[in-house]
């Protein structure tokens, strides 16, 4: 049989829609149908109207939101059910009803698949994945269907669109390729952010491990998806090597930095030298590893700013990482108190402060170190702690601070503090001493070292 | 509110689109979607038929699709189901007609209709294949009939007689001895299995055929087989000399034994009638290849009108000289045997072929199984060829018995 171009197959698509569009009972399928699928619309919104007491909608939970989303198809089955019943004892035609059945039920079926996926779901990660990957499917299913009738499916997806690299290239194939890809792609995000969220909130893996282990399986998956897509193309792979190798000197110098982000990207995941939730340090900043695609990584700063860092930057530059192979830090509070206090007194209190907190490590133990001695009869103590949340330290270092203060005054131990020299202008003072005046103060003053502070 | 705004620009885009699309396709054509099982290159016949008849009505577009001829009745069912389908198709299986007239698919022809387009004049027997309980529910294309293919150079025997003295001159022949395609047998000896009211009354024409398939079966080169399909591989390979088939294997057979193969050239083998008893044709079932309209189609004149051109005397004869075994049902079809001696032995065959009784299609799988079992038991010697005749009735006997309960 001649190739048919897939001109030809949508010259025969509206031939065939011409001929079953002047059956009478085609069209009155489709009016009864079109009439089913607004009734089960608008009563779905009408009842959850009234049950959301007029407009107040009812606070979300799981088998509310089940109820809610599989309330149209629900409806939409018991009318066309309804409807095909009535028809059939007419003696009507009602393929197309019991066809709608079916996609009610489809319908149903993937709304409590996507309700139970996405319910534990960010509601606007949840509405994300039904517009991008949900609704488009169950369009296509539904198109696909009505296709069927109009064209043989078979043969339209063998029908050559148009040539590449020297190749036909089928509809079918370019469907794959494409829209088969995309469904592949969020699919493998939707089940991705689904675990993530699952090993999150009902396991004990760390999920930072947990995620970088998903971000390969699911670059794996969609790297898979995508071989299989372009394979179906059968592109003429000669001509793809020639084309492409001639392209490769220009694509290399143009994506250089792409593809060393792309390669950068690939080894951090692999050497698994950083991981979703890891703790950074970079330009002066810590923060928290959000996100680790293979182009970029975004770190959210302690002051909740996202810092997108191209991978190569991690590659090729050190870092700090309070998550390496731990996640115990080490920091400190300085304190000076009079020479005269009893150092071991001291210490023994700086170590109870230390104690005392539930934040702060018992092992490693902390530890007071005396640093200065004599100077200015003062003698410094640096108190080291250790702790498991990098992020935490300068609220802990806060709170220890503000216990020793207490701890001290209530020993007794006065604390020291430093040298303060104080310059007096004494021009200006006899001026304030004499009383308000508009002229500006001499510009010869003279300083005057005042008092020495020592307690 | 922006989201829904644009999404009712594009719904009514596409609609306007869709709409532009229809009015520049022609929307006053009208159209006939066709569907057919024919498959290439025997399709190509078919299509400059119908091709032909597009350019007698220029305002009618036939849409012409193929569909295998193992899916073309049940696919035709399931379409028709919703009111879509062809507005006729081609190449029903007569077999599979109870299925459509169940699903309630297909349109029945009124006698007067039959009348105003010439199908009464077709082969009363054909034409009734395609009835049930009197409802005329399609229209002969065309008929297969079992002959006897053989290869150059050899005298094909007019009666078993010759069969066997040609076997004892060292020629290999290869008689399938399957129920359905060994039925000329029993034509051969005047005889038949059917009596009324869906009963098997087997006569002596049945036992007589029996027991020349003992008296031959034991001769080194007639090979009674029951694997149809494997006698007509030896054949198109030129293992076996004469071979008892379909009309309907005419077209793989051209291909297979002309010289040079799979170029058109000359066939190096002929088609005969059957060998009877006597020096009179026996006839094997008649297979009918017929043509229904969709119940749903709203071009039921035109659709009566393209049966009517494809039974009439120039589509028959074309389709008769197409060399692909199909038979003409026009009975005013007439062909010169001396220019075409193949079609002309079709032609023969067919007026001497069986119809298989409408009572007898709906169990003609457990017929056939049944009917196998006792051409081996016998073939084997375990059963008499004079008791076959009483134990095959018996058995279907009691085999309908317990399908009607």
């Amino acid at each position: 049989m001649a190739e048919e171009d897939s001109g030809e197959q949508v010259t025969v698509i509206i031939d065939r829609a011409l001929v079953f569009l002047s059956r009478a009972e085609v069209v009155e399928q489709l009016v009864v149908l079109l009439l089913v699928l607004v009734a089960s619309r608008v009563l779905s919104r009408a009842l959850w109207w009234m049950i959301d007491l007029g407009g107040r909608r009812l606070p979300s939970s799981g088998l509310l939101d089940l109820v809610r989303a599989g309330s149209a198809p629900t409806i939409g089955i018991v009318l066309a059910t309804v409807t095909k019943r009535e028809l059939e004892a007419a003696g009507r035609v009602t393929g197309l009803l019991e066809e709608l059945i079916g996609v009610f039920v489809v319908l149903l079926a993937g709304e409590i698949v996507m309700t139970g996926l996405t319910g534990g779901l960010d509601p606007a990660e949840g509405r994300r994945h039904r517009r991008r990957f949900f609704k488009p499917l169950i369009a296509i299913i539904v198109g696909l269907m009505i296709l069927n009738h109009l064209a043989d499916l078979g043969r339209l997806a063998a029908a050559p669109a148009f040539e590449a690299f020297g190749s036909p290239l089928s509809v079918g194939a370019l469907f794959v390729a494409t829209l088969g890809i995309w469904f592949w792609t969020d699919a493998i995000n939707l089940m991705n952010t689904v675990v993530v969220d699952f090993v999150a909130k009902h396991t004990s893996f760390n999920d930072g491990s947990a995620e970088a282990t998903l971000l390969l399986v699911r670059y794996a998956l969609i790297l898979m998806g995508i071989t299989y897509g372009v394979g179906q193309l059968q592109l003429d792979a000669s001509t793809v090597a020639a084309i492409t190798g001639g392209l490769s000197v220009g694509i290399g110098f143009g994506m250089r930095e792409v593809l060393g982000n792309f390669i950068s990207g690939s080894f951090l995941l692999f050497e698994r030298s950083l991981r979703p939730g890891d703790i950074v340090e970079m330009d002066d900043q810590i923060g928290t590893v959000e996100r680790l695609t293979v182009r970029s990584t975004t770190v959210r700063t302690i002051d909740n700013e996202e810092i997108v860092v191209p991978n190569q930057r991690f590659f090729t530059q050190s870092f700090k990482t309070f998550t390496g192979t731990d996640e115990k830090v080490r920091f400190n509070v300085v304190v000076t108190a009079n020479c005269e206090n009893d150092v071991e007194h001291v210490r023994s209190i700086l170590h109870q402060v230390a104690a005392s907190h539930p934040e702060i490590l018992d092992d490693p133990k902390p530890d007071a170190w005396v640093e200065d001695r004599f100077g200015n009869n003062v003698v410094s103590y640096r108190l080291n702690m250790w702790s498991t949340s990098p992020l935490a330290v300068p609220r802990l270092r806060s709170d220890i601070v503000r216990l020793i203060w207490i701890a001290f005054q209530e020993t007794g131990i006065a604390l020291v503090f430093p040298d303060m020299e104080l310059h007096f202008n004494t021009s200006a003072a006899e001026h304030l001493s004499a009383g308000p005046s508009t002229s500006a103060p001499q510009s010869n003053s003279r300083d005057l070292q005042v008092s020495r502070v020592s307690n | 509110m922006e989201y829904r705004a644009r999404r009712i620009v594009g719904m009514s885009l596409a609609a306007a689109l869709f709409g532009l699309s229809l009015t520049s396709c022609g929307l006053n054509s009208r159209r006939v979607l066709v569907w057919h099982d024919w498959p290439e290159p025997q399709a190509e016949v078919l299509i400059e038929l119908l091709q032909g008849y597009s350019e007698l009505d220029p305002n009618l577009r036939l849409i012409i699709e193929y569909v295998p001829s193992g899916e073309l009745e049940a696919r035709f069912i399931e379409e028709a189901r919703s009111g879509f389908g062809p507005d006729v198709m081609l190449g029903v299986d007569a077999d599979r007609l109870a299925d459509l007239a169940a699903a309630d698919a297909v349109r029945p022809i009124s006698p007067a209709q039959s009348v105003d387009h010439g199908f009464d004049q077709l082969e009363a027997r054909a034409l009734q294949v395609m009835a049930i309980d009197g409802s005329q529910l399609g229209v002969p294309l065309a008929g297969f009939t079992d002959v006897l293919y053989y290869r150059d150079g050899i005298e094909p025997p007019a009666t078993l007689r010759g069969v066997i003295d040609l076997a004892e001159a060292g020629h290999t022949m290869g008689i399938p001895v399957d129920f359905v395609d060994a039925y000329w047998g029993v034509d051969a000896f005047g005889g038949t299995v059917f009596g009324g009211d869906n009963t098997l009354a087997p006569d002596d024409g049945f036992v007589e055929w029996m027991e020349w398939m003992l008296e031959a079966g034991p001769q080194p080169n007639v090979i009674l087989g029951g694997d149809y399909d494997s006698l007509l591989d030896s054949f198109a390979r030129g293992r076996i000399d004469l071979f008892v088939g379909s009309s309907g294997e005419l077209a793989q057979l051209r291909s297979a034994l002309s010289d040079p193969p799979d170029e058109g050239g000359e066939p190096r083998f002929g088609l005969t009638t059957l060998p009877g008893a006597t020096n009179e044709t026996p006839g094997g079932f008649l297979e009918i290849e017929g043509m229904v309209i969709n119940r749903h189609t709203d071009h039921m004149i035109e659709a009566l009108a393209l049966l009517e051109y494809l039974t009439n005397v120039p589509s028959q004869g074309r389709i008769a000289r197409s060399g692909l075994g199909r038979i003409p049902i026009n009975e005013s079809v007439s062909i010169d045997p001396t220019i075409s001696p193949v079609e002309a032995a079709l032609l023969r065959q067919q007026r001497r072929s069986v119809v298989l009784p409408r009572s007898f299609v709906e169990n003609l799988a457990d017929l056939t199984d049944l009917g196998n079992e006792i051409y081996l038991q016998v073939a084997r010697g375990l059963l008499p060829p004079a008791d076959a005749d009483g134990v095959l009735r018996a058995r279907y006997d009691e085999l309908t018995r317990v399908d009607h309960g």
